[in-house]
């Protein structure tokens, strides 16, 4: 199927590959289904809604900056996205980008969690773990000791 | 706004399956027991005021901050590979 997008033009997307958010992602309640945009590996993608051209978000893998982040998700949680095994489960981060890129955050506390087998999503609360809406990047990047030169 | 007088222990039901109940009272703190079928997500508000301004933010992103980002993290989106600017991307952790 074909969907249009404000930022990537008009593209082709396998249904199959549709993610549905039952509840549509917080502040965008009735924005319920999305794809990925981008490649897994390089850890930064698009999720980018199939019905709402101009609503899209940047999304990263929040272990690789923040390798000790441990979303603890409520069986209720994994109940709603009928997760069966947790392999299935694909934890990703909502991305600011502010003027300045160093102060770029990832949102610890609101994670999106996806079962990709049944393809359903939902944002999270997380109620342990003392996490923040505004997890800056770059330092947990430095902290890992990659690209130190970045914030230099 | 509907508002209801209760004692500890006391609850409220909301329609069928929601019910409210008050736990503890200590000052002015009070401790609330919600019982609520999976599928109603239950917050507490500024936590989730904050969430939300959050994504409104992610969403006015554009396609250079998805750049930023890979630079950042030394990696690069798909379909930005044939625009790599001079070895800016990719330094090879």
């Amino acid at each position: 199927m074909r969907i249009k997008t404000t930022r990537f033009g008009e593209i082709e997307v396998m249904p199959e590959k549709v993610i549905h958010f039952p509840e549509g992602i917080i502040g965008f309640r009735e924005v319920k289904d999305y794809i990925l945009i981008g490649k897994k590996e390089r850890m930064v993608m698009w999720l980018q809604s199939v019905d709402r051209p101009e609503t899209a978000f940047i999304v990263v893998n929040p272990f690789l900056f923040e390798p000790t982040y441990d979303p603890k998700l409520a069986g209720t949680d994994l109940e709603f996205l009928k997760v069966n095994d947790v392999q299935d489960i694909n934890i990703l981060t909502i991305v600011v980008v502010p003027k300045n890129p160093q102060e770029m955050t990832a949102n610890l506390l609101g994670p999106l969690v996806i079962n990709t087998k049944e393809r359903l999503g939902r944002q999270v609360i997380l109620t342990e773990g003392d996490y923040s809406v505004k997890h800056p990047i770059a330092k947990g990047y430095v902290a890992s000791g990659r690209v130190a030169q970045m914030v230099s | 706004m509907l508002v209801l007088s209760r004692k500890p222990n006391e609850s409220i039901v909301i329609g069928d399956d929601i019910e409210v109940k008050i736990v503890e009272v200590k000052g002015d703190y009070v401790k609330l027991g919600i019982t609520a079928p999976k599928q109603i997500p239950v917050h507490r508000k500024e936590i989730y005021e904050a969430i939300q301004r959050e994504n409104i933010e992610a969403a006015q992103s554009n396609l250079a901050d998805i750049d930023k980002l890979g630079d950042l993290l030394g990696g690069a989106p798909e379909g930005k590979e044939g625009k790599k600017d001079g070895g800016k991307k990719k330094k090879g952790s």
